[in-house]
């Protein structure tokens, strides 16, 4: 995640060199590296969980431990904080080196948008990264809980574009892809910004970790 | 000491175990006997508190397992050999265990040691064989120094240095004042390992016993007899019978004899003057009696094409019946 969000930022840079020119908004060149970056994280929120349904091992661990929301809250406490510190730490290196190659040339970025970019690029992370794990609690099934979450990153922009007004216009406002690209400055809606909406992605994973928490405490395994 | 009272799980329409009750005491080994699909790891789960009865309770020490203070340190526990992380090394998968548990790190040694991968410890998991995988499992059981032991088919996969070395291991247990619970498809396994006995049979209970008891109560021994000639054998039945014995004739002219002692049926042939070429002694194996005592709770049972044709007249009643398996002695006891 770290190689993707930071390597293909800077290749991004990189290849900007030429055409950049003052007041430019060069973080927006950030949001390529960010949306691959995103796969790994949703794939390692995912397995944290489902890899030991995929291995039985789930019930060595909850024979071990039976209190099952506390493996649930250490798997999500732990997850988070790392995806939210190398997912920080990714978007702060690539931002560092947008700004020492292209900033004599664009100007100095806003501290507001560099605080945005930053920090809620790793907090998107960290979030969406537990979304994955609620999930992969709640399907049980690697490949199924990946397919979903890609889908639900990938899915609402499509789908956005055919449906009526209001609904399209909800879903492509609030669309992961459209979260992204408001944090790194690119946002397609002028009225929403990048933190309203990773508020709401923030309340639906919420949701779904208490359905996760739910679902976990009673079935059987 | 493990306790359920009407224990009860059904999967929709299925009924997987059926009002279950029963104890089972510390310092012994209490083998959890049954056919495939009797319900016996349903119960290991719900005893885990990894699945919820449907009705009725388990309580281990009183207390069901998810409300245990300290489960892990209070129960060990040997489910499935197989659900390892197949890219972790055994020390690391224990370890992981350990650290879930609130076991010390060097108590994974120390049981690595016990189960004897110490050597193994450092290669991954996924080049395992069964039988390594079967001790890397009771490892993990005992990394909590647990009061109470549960062990799903323990011996599977093992060869027979292994399961003499698992039988030794839990009577070990159960002579430290330990509660152990060893569940198994194989009747003379447990007859020589486990010290009481509970038997299921689709989900329900159908004996609950010390071994000795289950042996004397389904293994009555005996005695064949063989004559010169079928007169001898006929007048040898008559007197028999009037001394109050049970006579049945076998298959090839014998003559099978209950509830009196040889010298007794010695006695008889020399009075009657009826000379004898064969007495011997005889048990009806265990594996029969468990055969005879399940046969009707079977869920898996082979299609009637797999059935031997049927030689006489009383061997339409299966393996219970075949005069030719008399013995109880299972090849790993030798």
């Amino acid at each position: 995640m770290f190689v993707l969000v930071a390597g293909v930022g800077a290749l991004a840079v990189a290849f900007s060199q030429d055409n950049t020119r003052p007041g430019d908004d060069i973080l927006g060149l950030g949001l390529g590296g960010f949306m691959v970056g995103q796969i790994p994280v949703i794939t390692l929120g995912v397995l944290t969980i489902s890899s030991e349904y995929g291995t039985g091992m789930i019930r060595s661990t909850l024979t071990a431990c039976p209190r099952r929301a506390r493996i649930l809250t250490a798997k999500a406490l732990v997850f988070s904080a790392l995806a939210l510190a190398l997912g920080t730490a990714a978007i702060g290196t690539f931002t560092l080196v947008a700004l020492a190659v292209l900033g004599g040339r664009a100007g100095a970025q806003p501290a507001d948008a560099v605080l945005r970019t930053v920090l809620g690029g790793g907090l998107y992370l960290a979030v969406i990264g537990l979304m994955a794990l609620a999930v992969g609690a709640l399907l049980r099934h690697s490949a199924g809980a990946i397919s979903a979450m890609i889908g639900f990153v990938l899915l609402p922009t499509i789908v956005g574009l055919f449906a009526g007004e209001t609904v399209g216009r909800f879903l492509i406002t609030y669309s992961p892809v459209s979260i992204s690209a408001s944090l790194f400055g690119n946002g397609l809606d002028p009225e929403v910004n990048g933190w309203q909406q990773l508020g709401f992605l923030a309340a639906l994973t919420a949701a779904l970790l208490a359905a996760a928490y739910a679902a976990v405490s009673r079935r059987d395994v | 000491m493990i306790e359920a009272r009407g224990l009860t799980k059904r999967y929709g329409s299925t009924t997987a175990v059926d009002q279950l009750s029963f104890q089972v005491r510390p310092g012994v080994v209490t083998g959890f006997l049954g056919p495939n699909g009797s319900g016996k790891s349903t119960t290991m789960r719900m005893i885990l508190g990894l699945d919820t009865p449907t009705s009725g309770t388990v309580t281990i020490d009183g207390q069901p397992y998810r409300e245990l203070p300290n489960a892990a340190r209070t129960v060990g526990a040997l489910l499935d050999a197989r659900a390892v992380h197949g890219g972790r090394d055994a020390y690391h998968h224990l370890l992981c265990i350990a650290q879930l548990a609130g076991v010390p790190r060097r108590r994974v040694a120390e049981v690595l040691d016990i189960v004897g991968l110490t050597e193994v410890a450092r290669r991954r998991t996924k080049g395992f064989s069964l039988g390594m995988g079967q001790r890397l499992g009771i490892a993990a059981a005992l990394l909590g120094d647990p009061e109470v032991l549960l062990f799903d088919e323990p011996v599977n996969g093992l060869d027979p240095e292994g399961i003499h070395w698992v039988r030794t291991l839990m009577r070990a247990l159960a002579a430290e004042g330990r509660t152990v619970f060893v569940s198994s498809h194989l009747m003379s396994e447990m007859a020589i390992t486990a010290d009481h006995l509970i038997v299921i049979g689709q989900g329900r209970l159908l004996a609950d016993m010390p071994v000795g008891e289950f042996i004397a109560h389904h293994s009555a021994g005996y005695a064949r007899v063989r004559t010169p000639d079928a007169a001898g054998r006929d007048l040898l039945a008559r007197a028999l019978a009037d001394a109050g014995a049970g006579t049945e004739p076998e298959r090839d002219g014998a003559l099978k004899v209950t509830g009196l002692d040889l010298p007794r049926i010695s006695d008889l042939a020399h009075l009657h003057g009826v000379r004898l070429y064969e007495l011997s002694p005889h048990h009806a194996s265990l594996e029969e009696a468990y055969m005879r005592l399940t046969q009707h709770s079977v869920e898996y049972r082979s299609g009637p094409a797999w059935t031997p044709p049927p030689a006489g007249p009383d061997a339409r009643e299966g393996p219970a019946a075949d005069p030719h398996s008399h013995h109880h002695r299972h090849p790993s006891e030798v």
